[in-house]
C-alpha cells in the first residue's frame, strides 16, 4: 500500500512546483529532463513504498533531493546568462533587479524578521546602482564598501545575532549557550579588529565556530552528566521519605492509573525498602564516576547555577529536608517519625519553590543555599 | 586605456585587496584573483582582456580557487581536532577538484554539494552508535543497580525479572533502531570499538575503565553478545 499521499504531498509538492515554475519558463533542456526524472522518482517511490522512513531514506540515498535541486539550479543559471545578454548595462539592470525584488520582499516581511537588518544595506546597494555608476564601478563600491560581505553575514548585523543569542541564552540560564555565545563574541571582535571595515571574513568566523563548539562540547557532556545523577540523588531521598508518609497512599508515584490496593502497598513497601540501597548504589556511582560526595553536591558549581537559575525545584524548606534524611536513608533503615512529619508538613505546597523554573534576572548573584 | 577598461582594473584590483586581506587562508584565491587583475590590467583593451578571460577560464578559476581554499580550511581544522570523519567530505572535495576540475560553475557547485551529501551519510555512520550509547548510559547504571543494590531478598526475583524486560526491551528497539539507520546507511554495523577514537571518547566524561564496562553492558544490553 502507497504512504497516504498527505505525508508525500507536502514533501513533494515544493518539487512539483519548481518544476512548474521551469516549465512554464519556456525553459528545455538536459538539466529540465534531469529534473521531471528526479520527480518521477520521487513520485514512484511513495506509490510503492508504505513506509516514510524506507522512503525517505531511499530518496537520501539516490540523493534525489539533491540531484533535482542542483538541476533546477543549472537550469536556471543557464537561463539567466542567457537572458543576460551580457553588456554591462543588461547586466547592472538584472542585477539591481535581483537585489530590488529581494528588499520588497524583505521590507514586505516575506523572508522573515531575520533579514530585516539588512535592509539598509540593500538599499545601499540600489541606491549605488542606481546612482548612474557603470556596472564595474557598482562592483567595485559593493567591494569597497563591503557590502558584499555583509550579505555573506558576516557584517554587524552578524554581532547583533551573537548578542541576541547571547541574551537568549543569559534569559534562560543556559549555561551552555551562554558560554558559547560569549566565545563567539570574543572571537567575532578579535576577527573584526584584524579585518577591513571590521568585517570578519565569513570562513574565519565558521572555523571560530567550529573549534568553539569543539572545545565546548566535553564540558557540556560533563556538566550534563553531573546534574543528572544529582537530581536523581535529591529525587530518590525526597521518594524515600515521602513513602513513609500518610499521603503516600494517595501519591501518583505510588498509585498509578489502574493500580490495586494491593498494588499501590507493594509499590510502597519497595520504595521503602529498596530505596535505600538503589541510592547508595548510585551515590557511589557518582562519587567514582566524578570524585564527588554528596556533601559536595550543594556547593558545586553545576548545582549553585541551576539552584541560581531555579530549576531546583526543590523549595530550600524540603532541600533541608532532603539533607537531613540522607543520614537515615540506610539499607534496612528507617527515618525517624519527625522527618516524616516535616515531609507531611510541607507536602504538597511547600515541597517546590513557587518561582521553580522562572529563569531569574541575568546578573542575579550566583547563590548557594542555606540550609 | 579607455575608462571603461580602468574602471574594471580597479573593479579587480579592489577584489584581490579582498582577497590579499585574508591571505593566510585564500592563498588559492589570492594567486586566481591576481591572475585575473593581470590579465584585465595588461591587457590591450577589454575584448582582449575577455578573450585571456576566455581562454584561460580565469573566472572559473577564482571560484574554483576559492572553494579550494574553503574546503582545505575546513579539512585543516578539522584534522587538527581528530575530527577525522567530519574532514572526509572537505578532503574528498579537494580530491575531486585535482583528479576532475570542473568545466563551469555549475558544475563546481553540484560537485561540493553532491559530495558533502554524499559523506553525510558517513557522519551518520560514525556518531550514531556515540549518541545511542550515551542515550543508553543511565539505562545501563539503572539494570546495574536493579542487579547489585543492596536490597531485602524478597525483592530480587521481582528486580531480576525487571532487568530480563528491559533487556528484552533493549534488544527489541536496537533491531529497530538498526533498522532505521540502515534505510539511510543500508550497510551500518555499529561497531563498539570507534568509541575509543579520540573524537568520539572525547564526549563521553568518564574513566576508561568505567567506559570500557559500559561498552560491554551496552552490547549485551543490546543483545549481540
Amino acid at each position: 500500500m502507497p504512504i497516504p499521499s498527505m505525508i508525500t504531498t507536502p514533501m513533494i509538492t515544493p518539487f512539483r512546483n519548481m518544476l512548474t515554475e521551469v516549465e512554464q519558463k519556456g525553459l528545455q533542456g538536459p538539466d529540465v529532463d534531469e529534473m521531471r526524472a528526479q520527480l518521477g522518482h520521487m513520485e514512484r517511490l511513495a506509490q510503492e513504498t508504505d513506509d516514510i522512513g524506507a522512503y525517505t531514506g531511499r530518496l537520501a540515498q539516490d540523493q534525489t533531493f539533491q540531484k533535482f535541486s542542483d538541476a533546477y539550479g543549472r537550469a536556471l543559471s543557464a537561463a539567466a546568462k542567457q537572458s543576460a545578454g551580457g553588456s554591462d548595462e543588461e547586466m547592472l539592470a538584472q542585477t539591481l533587479a535581483a537585489y530590488e525584488s529581494a528588499l520588497g520582499s524583505y521590507r514586505a516581511g516575506e523572508a522573515g524578521d531575520t533579514v530585516k537588518p539588512l535592509i539598509p544595506h540593500l538599499e545601499r546597494i540600489v541606491e549605488l546602482g542606481r546612482s548612474g555608476a557603470s556596472y564595474p564601478v557598482f562592483l567595485r563600491q559593493m567591494e569597497q564598501e563591503g557590502l558584499t560581505r555583509v550579505l555573506e553575514g558576516t557584517g554587524p548585523e552578524t554581532r547583533n545575532g551573537l548578542e541576541r543569542d547571547l541574551g537568549f541564552a543569559r534569559a534562560s540560564w543556559d549555561k551552555h549557550r551562554i558560554d558559547q555565545g560569549e566565545q563567539m563574541l570574543r572571537a567575532y571582535d578579535a576577527l573584526a579588529q584584524q579585518a577591513p571595515l571590521g568585517r570578519p571574513d565569513p570562513l574565519a568566523l565558521t572555523l571560530a565556530r567550529r573549534r568553539i563548539e569543539w572545545d565546548l562540547a566535553p564540558l557540556e557532556a560533563r556538566r550534563e552528566a553531573v546534574v543528572e545523577r544529582w537530581q536523581r540523588l535529591l529525587e530518590a531521598l525526597v521518594d524515600w521519605l515521602d513513602a513513609f508518609t500518610a499521603f503516600a497512599p494517595y501519591d501518583p508515584r505510588w498509585r498509578p492509573p489502574g493500580s490495586s490496593e494491593a498494588d499501590v502497598k507493594r509499590n510502597i513497601e519497595r520504595t521503602r525498602e529498596c530505596g535505600p540501597g538503589d541510592f547508595r548504589f548510585h551515590e557511589a556511582l557518582f562519587q567514582r564516576y566524578f570524585m564527588l560526595g554528596w556533601e559536595q553536591i550543594f556547593t558545586h558549581e553545576t548545582f549553585v547555577w541551576e539552584y541560581t537559575a531555579r530549576r531546583v525545584e526543590w523549595s530550600d524548606e524540603r532541600l533541608a529536608l532532603i539533607r537531613a534524611t540522607y543520614p537515615c536513608c540506610l539499607p534496612g533503615g528507617r527515618p525517624p517519625a519527625e522527618l516524616v512529619a516535616r515531609a507531611e508538613e510541607l507536602h504538597p505546597d511547600r515541597d517546590y519553590r513557587p518561582d521553580k523554573l522562572q529563569s531569574p534576572p541575568w546578573g542575579t548573584p550566583l547563590r548557594v543555599p542555606q540550609l | 586605456m579607455e575608462q571603461r577598461h580602468q574602471e574594471y582594473v580597479d573593479y579587480y584590483r579592489a577584489r584581490l585587496a579582498r582577497a590579499e586581506a585574508n591571505a593566510a587562508l585564500y592563498p588559492h584565491t589570492v594567486e586566481a584573483e591576481r591572475a585575473l587583475f593581470e590579465a584585465i590590467s595588461t591587457a590591450p583593451d577589454l575584448e582582449g582582456f575577455r578573450e585571456r578571460e576566455r581562454a584561460g577560464q580565469l573566472s572559473l578559476r577564482c571560484a574554483i580557487a576559492r572553494i579550494r581554499d574553503v574546503e582545505r580550511a575546513e579539512a585543516d581544522l578539522y584534522l587538527e581536532l581528530e575530527e577525522t570523519v567530519r574532514a572526509r567530505p572537505y578532503l574528498e572535495v579537494l580530491r575531486l577538484l585535482d583528479e576532475s576540475p570542473p568545466r563551469t560553475v555549475e558544475d563546481l557547485t553540484t560537485l561540493v554539494s553532491s559530495t558533502h551529501d554524499r559523506f553525510n551519510r558517513e557522519i551518520t555512520r560514525d556518531e550514531t552508535l556515540r549518541d545511542d550509547f550515551w542515550g543508553e548510559w543511565k539505562v545501563l547504571e539503572d539494570i546495574e543497580c536493579d542487579e547489585q543494590a543492596e536490597v531485602p531478598e524478597r525483592w530480587r526475583d521481582e528486580r531480576g525479572r525487571s532487568v530480563a524486560a528491559e533487556r528484552e526491551r533493549g534488544a527489541l528497539h536496537w533491531r529497530e533502531r538498526i533498522a532505521d539507520v540502515r534505510k539511510f546507511v543500508p550497510d551500518y554495523e555499529p561497531d563498539w570499538q570507534l568509541l575509543w577514537e579520540m573524537r568520539h571518547r572525547r564526549r563521553i566524561p568518564l574513566a576508561d575503565k568505567v567506559v570500557a564496562r559500559r561498552i560491554a553492558d551496552h552490547r549485551r544490553y543490546v543483545g549481540v553478545e
